[in-house]
């Protein structure tokens, strides 16, 4: 991070601009312990921004070939992988591993030049032998290396239907030393039998993405989807670095547009990937205010670290100071008090919470608390107008109830449904407040 | 500590929703007291039923935005819109504090009503600037569309949602 650009508050010369909504008018002076919610609005500061002058993207695709993948699945990952090879400029880089317990290198980085010769090296992957993700991942992060990061949008992207062996630890290592250095990983699952809260883990270092793939035929699109957001970046490796007063403690951080995905919090510091040119980045933040004395202002200090094409890639930082209460302790928030869009994310955080806990019970064998979670679920749904959701788990708590035990998928389709449609909500409120 | 008038779980002040339950924990501006008497969601009416039993008891509009739930009789004219204070002609519904405005609701937006035979309900968009949408359906202005129980309504950009409760 050296050459950087220091500045604060908003300036013209920054690339890109941040707005907060947050739930201060909710706080009371208190001797106890309040929750108080930021929601962090992360866009390009020029509205008409495109990705014209986006940085060229280094890919490398994580192929699992354990046995299970055998017939359509490998079938359609191979063309989904074949596609994205045709898609991808000659600016790009990719490369190409499949592992089981061991990793093969099939497409070396490359820039993509005789896409047909690099479409035939895949008809090598053969599927046999266990799952062990490290493995590839491990290659992967070799590969990806071999360019200049700084020039480039790094991403790994992790295609599995399974459970990885005893290395998951080494995983989530592998993860955090890759956002170090700007690389992305994001993780999908195909099928019922991989580890969702695994992927949410590894994808949760770099502001990554998870997906569930239920179908095989669905891997093209999700796959599709993922390449043309990562080419879309406006910028990348964003990092939000937040300098807490004393009295202010953060619980856990969210990523809720352009995807839903929870991040790892260290030391007050979250990587949160990239910020499209047209979606706008939106973080929630939750944190625990102790004690508030009567008439104390609070602020929230915080760096956003960026890179962008036009920084000569060494990054920028942003430095911002959001005021919760006024030096009388009175809220910042001109308006309503709760504004519609922090209302939404909260309420699509607490629908993600809902689902988890309905869920775990379910996992747990507890079918009475489960379906009376389920029923509670189904509820909030249909109050947050999200029918189709609402009749999948009315469904499903009617299958729990006549002694049908649910499965891993039942779970994962409306987890991966809810995040899909919350995000899509939320998101539509902040571009319509961006245009103001 | 805070009580959660749904569930009785106590939660730690400042959330905005309870952990345990899923219930809205603050009373939004214009918002009465609900939530305690949420009702079960309406199953959709039987086959045959929609059009022949005109028993309506009441409609329920959710406004997901903001979390309002209102209640009224059928049998008259419920007009949509959004106003500022002290403006006349306030719309009955008034979605000015549901984000109306950000989300491009228009003044006077549209009209729920009873059909022309007095048998069934209908809305009605009122050449509003930003259109309404009865389930994804764009609706051609002035014109009566029937409406029925779970249906999704949106005004510009603003979701609501209607549930239509037959009488025992």
């Amino acid at each position: 991070m050296s050459d950087i650009t220091t500045t604060i508050g908003k300036t013209h010369d920054q690339h890109i601009r941040a707005s907060f909504l947050d739930s201060g008018s909710q706080l009371k002076p208190k001797d106890t312990t309040q929750i108080l919610y930021l929601l962090a609005d992360i866009r390009p500061a020029d509205r008409t921004a495109k990705s014209a002058n986006a940085l060229p993207l280094n890919i490398s695709l994580v192929i699992d070939r354990s046995t299970s993948m055998k017939g359509e699945r490998i079938n359609r990952v191979k063309a989904a992988a074949g596609h994205i090879i045709e898609k991808l400029s000659s600016r790009d880089h990719i490369s190409i591993v499949s592992f089981s317990d061991r990793a093969e290198i099939i497409v070396p980085s490359t820039q993509p030049e005789s896409t047909r010769e690099l479409i035939s090296q895949l008809n090598s992957i053969i599927p046999s032998g266990g799952t062990e993700i490290f493995q590839g991942l491990a290659a992967a992060y070799r590969e990806v290396r071999k360019v200049p990061l700084n020039q480039y949008v790094n991403h790994i992207i992790l295609l599995t239907d399974g459970h990885t062996y005893g290395d998951s630890n080494l995983c989530l290592d592998l993860a955090e030393k890759a956002a170090q250095l700007g690389i992305g990983i994001s993780g999908f699952g195909i099928g019922d039998e991989w580890n969702d809260s695994f992927l949410d883990s590894l994808v949760s270092m770099s502001g990554g993405q998870s997906g569930y793939i239920q179908e095989p035929e669905q891997i093209l699109h999700l796959l599709r989807q993922r390449i043309q957001s990562l080419g879309s970046v406006y910028a990348h490796n964003t990092r939000i670095q937040f300098d807490l007063p004393q009295n202010l403690k953060i619980r856990n951080v969210f990523k809720m547009t352009p995807f839903f995905q929870p991040l790892k919090l260290q030391e007050n510091k979250v990587f949160a990937g990239a910020i499209e040119g047209r979606t706008p980045l939106g973080i929630l933040v939750e944190a625990e205010v102790e004690s508030l004395s009567a008439g104390a202002a609070l602020s929230v200090p915080m760096q956003i670290y960026t890179e962008t094409p036009s920084t000569d890639s060494s990054g920028q930082v942003m430095r911002v100071v959001h005021d919760v209460l006024q030096a009388d302790g009175v809220s910042a928030n001109t308006g309503s008090p709760m504004p519609p869009a922090l209302m939404q994310a909260v309420r699509m955080l607490n629908l993600h919470r809902l689902n988890e806990n309905a869920w775990k019970e379910v996992e747990e064998g507890n079918s009475n608390t489960a379906a009376q979670r389920l029923d509670l679920l189904t509820r909030r749904f249909e109050e947050a107008g999200l029918n189709q959701l609402a009749n999948n788990v009315r469904h499903n708590t009617r299958m729990l109830k006549a002694g049908t035990k649910l499965s891993t998928g039942n779970r994962m389709e409306v987890k991966y449904g809810t995040r899909l449609q919350l995000t899509s909500t939320l998101q539509s409120t902040l571009e319509q407040e961006g245009q103001e | 500590m805070i009580t959660c008038r749904e569930c009785g779980h106590e939660e730690i002040e400042g959330m905005i929703f309870c952990t345990m339950c899923g219930a809205s924990l603050i009373e939004l501006e214009g918002q009465q007291a609900v939530l305690e008497d949420a009702p079960e969601p309406e199953p959709p009416p039987l086959m045959g039923q929609t059009e022949s039993s005109p028993e309506w008891e009441e409609i329920i509009i959710i406004l997901p935005t903001s979390g309002r739930r209102l209640h009224f009789k059928p049998g008259r004219e419920i007009y949509i819109g959004r106003s500022v204070d002290g403006t006349p002609n306030q719309p009955e519904v008034n979605l000015e504090i549901d984000g109306g405005n950000e989300l491009g609701v228009s003044r006077s937006h549209a009209v729920i009503r009873p059909d022309e035979q007095g048998v069934g309900i209908v809305i009605v968009d009122l050449n509003s600037t930003n259109g309404t949408l009865l389930n994804q359906f764009k609706l051609p202005p002035e014109l009566p569309y029937p409406i029925k129980n779970g249906d999704e309504i949106q005004f510009g950009n603003l979701l609501m949602h209607v549930f239509l409760k037959q009488s025992a």
